[in-house]
């Protein structure tokens, strides 16, 4: 159902763009929303940052995945349990990089072996790990791509890039790799969530409707580039003035392309509202982003607040025949 | 015809609630005796002065909330949202990948989706998106939800089944802590006037006494002669224990269990024997009795205002530095909240051992030294003479206690003090250890008897584990460095395997130590017979 | 075909059919995901209860004694015996087998065949869940022990020392024994 309302919402937006622009309105859709939806996620993406960030982290608790650093013949687990600031840097690249924690994923299981009732074992499960990492990598890679529309003339390392992703040269236009793993990845990324129980079970629209509109952008994006292909040159030509501010739309891009650049454009605006803004988040987080160094570098909250404290004299009164009793001294300055 | 008609197993087994289909949200809390905690007594909310102290219990239909409860809790969110960098990103930021859902104890051990720690932070995002997002206003569509009693109980019952021990931390990719939320969300439920018994009392204790269970001063003191007392019948040795000696160089801090619970008490016995055999000049705080702070299982004003006596009395007692016992949460307080609260301690000098030298550099602002570091240098330097085969009836396997275990990173300090003092040493699976460790299913403040069904099947995913070494290895010792480790596990223990009991590191330490001048040994601090010392009369009346 | 063959031959379906019903006794908050076949295991419960489904049929097909059943029976029902079931609840599951078979005998028992097999098994059956209902009551009263042990061993020895006693406390290491047929952790 939930999965129904947003595949409802993205065909929605593909009928949008498809009637809108052949109606006539491919400056809107050419210019204005480009720049409007550009607009929202970078002011959208900062404000978010901002949000965050003006909320200060009164306490340093990283989560430690390893050892820690304590007496010099024991060996630290220097990026999962990172001391120093230099060592964060390298829990939080292999984070945002690797996927460090993902990779760590275990599964739970029963089973029943000879002589004994049935038990939890638990195994290493790389399966979201890697699909994780094959669509953000490929995610990336085709966005460096796109460059290519944007710049004139087109850099050498991009068009490397470019060749070395069609490297098998199968079609016509050369097939990219990418474009092969990013729809492979979401679609099991979207498929997980329905057979999966678990995962099925926490989803929400908010889960599918963002992994439906990556879909969505892929496949229009494919559908361009290999089957109803659109005139490149008219696309360069769109890319350059946008990037020169140059108010105008050239003819010849069919509707195929607004769709493409529409679902791209929602993609763009919706970002800094929804889940996605976690690409932002992570490198915030104070369970990952903190050195243990707890013990050897006082941590400072800007709002520590003063509390009523049970005073020492206090004490001393209430409880004076119980210490005469224990015969206490309690001498002090 | 007869009226009544057996019920068939069908029935008897039929579907209690209607869930198929529905979504989570669809799913009202089910609040059997069993699995929460009772509130806590009038007496001690009043003597916090915590806010809306009032009478009330779980199973009632009216919790005697404020009238104006919804407004407080909104106020208190936002309240938290801009002091809480970690609140406010943890609502916002995670993707429900599910790498999470199948690595909390209470889940596996119970099945319930809620347990899932992504769907436990839902809890409190649904009620977050619906207030303090533009989106929120479309209801289920964003996943929003409004705060009603409802979901007020929901919050009660989920929050306090969830023992903040971070394991879910550790797997999500944008380390999103569960323990922050929960800690947020039992915040929130106190500021109504809503929390339990098991917590607060404790606290409330601790704050006027000085301990837990509010030993007096003299009573105190009585415990610790006493333990003297059971260690001189042991070793023969009478060693001093000193309480409130001024200019001391080291301040012992130990969880108040240790002194007079079983079988924290062994562990007790294993550092007075270790201090007397040192020679540490060291002193307990006839103040700050209780090194343990359920403080920090509810508010973290709470957890302030008890630490500060830690630093408060060190500084009387002029001592140099403190010395930190087995105790989990302790350990979670004095690293990761005690010098941001309560420091700089800057009338304490940087740890340095008085046997080996060794500066404790890693500790040189909190001044703040874990005994297990302590005792492991001292292994290191060959101070100690030790003769491991005492212990050879212990069959040992380690569990990693969550606190130390993944808010520190504690794990072969007592890894290297447990491999010199014992024969029999065998770790659990991997991915049950170190900082994966399953959870005793009693921390975070729930390990009370009401809740003992809770318990002991959140702790399924731990005794399974225990259960895989004693079938192997025919381990039958769990070792921790936790004192609610030690009063949970055993119960843990008793219900799933009863052959395996717990015990502290300490514990293997005092029976291994050999000290000078002590009389020859028979008894391990359990007073049971060592290793070749049963009498002939006891075994036969063990068999 | 004999009955014991058929018992072999329909085993996958009859499993299977037996392990939707048994799901289906638990509800509390696991909407339908315990049924979904493919990841069963994916929930620990759905797993335990899928081991014990189908291990406990081999058993009962082998004539297994009532020592083997109450092993493989002892970890789902020492959890189930935590996870708020009423009694008749925690060992009903046992039950659903006879309805299982019943169902994949239909046409069979339609002839009138295999009566008396049926009722051979079905009597196995009715032993396994005796075998259930003992380890069940064994894993309350132990639950009861457990909490009368903790609160002792958390106190007794401030109450002694305050010169008071537990009114029916036994010396340490000599707890009664418990019922559930398991000695405890001998105290050397």
């Amino acid at each position: 159902m939930k999965a129904l309302v947003s595949l409802v919402f993205v065909l929605l937006l593909v009928a949008i763009a498809w009637i809108g622009s052949e109606a006539g309105g491919e400056v809107v859709f050419g210019v204005v929303l480009p720049y409007a939806a550009f607009l929202v996620f970078l002011v959208g993406f900062t404000w978010k940052i901002v949000k965050w960030a003006r909320a200060p982290v009164p306490f340093r608790i990283p989560t430690t995945s390893g050892q820690q650093k304590s007496l010099p013949w024991i060996r630290q687990a220097r990026f999962d349990n990172p001391a120093t600031g230099l060592q964060v840097v390298g829990r939080m690249a292999l984070e945002v990089l690797l996927f460090r924690s993902l990779f760590q994923n275990t599964k739970a299981e029963m089973r029943t072996e000879k002589g004994r009732g049935p038990r939890l074992v638990f195994g290493g499960d790389k399966s979201l790990w890697i699909v994780s990492l094959i669509f953000h990598w490929t995610f990336l890679v085709i966005l460096i791509r796109h460059l290519r529309f944007f710049l004139d003339p087109v850099p050498g390392w991009l068009l490397t890039l470019g060749n070395l992703d069609a490297f098998f040269q199968v079609s016509v236009p050369a097939l990219y790799i990418t474009d092969v793993l990013v729809v492979l990845a979401l679609g099991i990324l979207l498929l997980r969530r329905f057979t999966n129980s678990q995962v099925r079970a926490i989803s929400l629209v908010s889960d599918y409707f963002p992994l439906l509109l990556l879909l969505g952008v892929v496949i229009s994006g494919i559908v361009v580039r290999y089957f109803a292909k659109t005139d490149v040159v008219g696309v360069k030509e769109l890319g350059a003035n946008l990037l020169t501010l140059r108010l105008s739309v050239p003819a010849g891009i069919g509707a195929q392309a607004y769709v493409h650049l529409f679902l791209v454009c929602t993609l763009l605006a919706y970002f800094p509202f929804s889940k996605l803004m976690h690409a932002g988040g992570v490198f915030l987080s104070p369970t990952r982003n903190l050195a243990n160094n707890n013990r050897m570098v006082r941590h400072i909250n800007p709002w520590n607040r003063p509390v009523a404290y049970h005073r020492f004299e206090d004490w001393e009164k209430e409880f004076a025949k119980e210490i005469e009793d224990a015969g206490y001294e309690l001498e002090r300055d | 015809m007869a009226k009544y008609t057996l019920p068939k197993p069908e029935d008897m087994s039929a579907v209690r609630y209607e869930y198929d289909g529905k979504d989570w949200m669809d799913v009202p809390v089910d609040m059997r005796p069993g699995n929460w905690c009772y509130a806590a007594p009038l007496k001690h909310q009043e003597l916090l002065k915590l806010p809306h102290p009032h009478k009330w219990h779980p199973d009632d239909e009216d919790w005697g909330l404020p009238e104006n409860w919804k407004e407080i809790i909104l106020a208190g969110m936002k309240d938290r949202l801009e002091r809480f960098r970690s609140f406010g990103l943890f609502m916002d930021i995670c993707v429900r990948c599910g790498a999470c859902a199948d690595k909390c104890h209470f889940y596996l051990g119970s099945g319930d989706p809620k347990n899932m720690p992504v769907l436990r932070a839902e809890l409190i995002r649904s009620v977050y998106r619906r207030y303090f997002t533009k989106a929120g206003r479309l209801g289920r569509l964003a996943g929003a939800r409004d705060l009603t009693v409802d979901v007020l109980k929901e919050w009660f019952y989920y929050f306090y089944q969830c023992t903040e021990c971070r394991r879910c931390s550790v797997f999500c990719p944008y380390g999103i802590d569960t323990a922050e939320i929960t800690m947020m969300g039992r915040e929130l439920l106190n500021l109504v006037g809503i929390n339990i018994g098991w917590i607060v009392e404790p606290v409330s204790n601790c704050y006027m006494t000085g301990n837990h269970l509010g030993v007096r001063p003299n009573t105190f003191k009585d415990n610790i002669e006493f333990a003297v007392d059971d260690l001189a019948e042991i070793t023969g040795i009478k060693v001093e224990a000193p309480i409130d000696k001024r200019g001391a160089e080291v301040m012992i801090v130990v969880p108040s269990a240790d002194y007079f619970a079983e079988p924290h008490y062994f562990t007790f016995l294993g550092y007075l024997a270790l201090f007397h055999e040192i020679g540490l000049d060291y002193t307990f705080s006839p103040f700050a009795t209780e090194g343990g702070n359920f403080g920090l299982f509810f508010e973290h004003d709470e957890m302030k205002r008890l630490n500060a006596k830690l630093y408060q009395d060190a500084k009387r007692l002029k001592v140099k530095w403190i010395l930190g016992a087995e105790c989990g949460h302790m350990w979670r307080v004095l690293h990761q909240y005690m010098d941001t609260m309560n420091g700089p301690a800057d009338f304490l000098e940087v740890p340095k051992s008085p046997v080996t030298g060794t500066v404790f550099d890693n500790a040189r602002s909190t001044k703040t030294v874990h005994i297990c570091e302590f005792t492991a240098d001292l292994i290191r330097h060959g101070a100690l003479n030790l003769d491991v085969s005492r212990n050879d009836d212990f069959r040992v396997t380690f569990h990693d206690s969550c606190n130390p275990a993944r808010a520190m990173g504690l794990f072969d300090e007592p890894r290297y003090v447990m491999q010199n003092v014992l024969n029999h040493f065998h770790e659990m699976p991997e991915n049950t250890i170190r900082e994966q460790t399953f959870c005793c299913a009693g921390g975070s403040g729930i390990g009370s008897d009401e809740n003992m069904e809770a318990r002991l099947r959140g702790g399924f995913p731990r005794a399974n584990a225990v259960k895989s070494v004693h079938d192997e290895f025919d381990v039958n010792t769990l070792a921790c460095i936790c004192a609610i480790d030690k009063a949970v596990l055993t119960v843990l223990m008793e219900y799933w395997i009863p052959e395996v009991r717990v015990a502290g590191i300490h514990e293997f330490v005092g029976n291994a130590l050999v000290m000078k001048g002590e009389k020859k040994r028979t008894l391990n601090l359990r007073a049971e017979p060592l290793p070749g010392f049963a009498e002939e009369g006891e075994e036969a009346a063990d068999v | 075909m004999s009955f014991e063959r058929l018992l072999v031959e329909r085993r996958r379906a009859i499993v299977e059919d037996w392990f939707h019903k048994a799901a289906e006794t638990y509800p509390s908050g696991m909407w339908n995901l315990l049924k979904k076949g493919s990841n069963r295991f994916a929930n620990p419960i759905g797993g335990t209860l899928a081991e014990a489904t189908e291990a406990l049929y081999d058993a009962l097909l082998r004539g297994a004694d009532r020592d083997e059943l109450a092993m493989l029976l002892d970890t789902s029902i020492r959890l189930r015996a935590v996870q708020s079931f009423a009694p008749s609840e925690a060992v009903a599951f046992v039950f659903e087998l006879k309805g299982a078979v019943r169902r994949a005998f239909k046409a069979e028992i339609r002839k009138g065949k295999f009566s008396s097999d049926l009722a051979d098994f079905e009597h196995r059956v009715d032993e396994a869940a005796l075998v259930a209902f003992d380890t069940y009551m064994g894993c309350r009263e132990r639950l009861m022990k457990v909490r009368s042990n903790e609160a002792r061993g958390l106190t007794r020895r401030l109450i002694e020392r305050a010169g008071l006693s537990f009114p029916d406390s036994p010396p340490p290491g000599e707890a009664a024994p418990p019922q559930d047929g398991r000695t405890r952790g001998a105290t050397p």
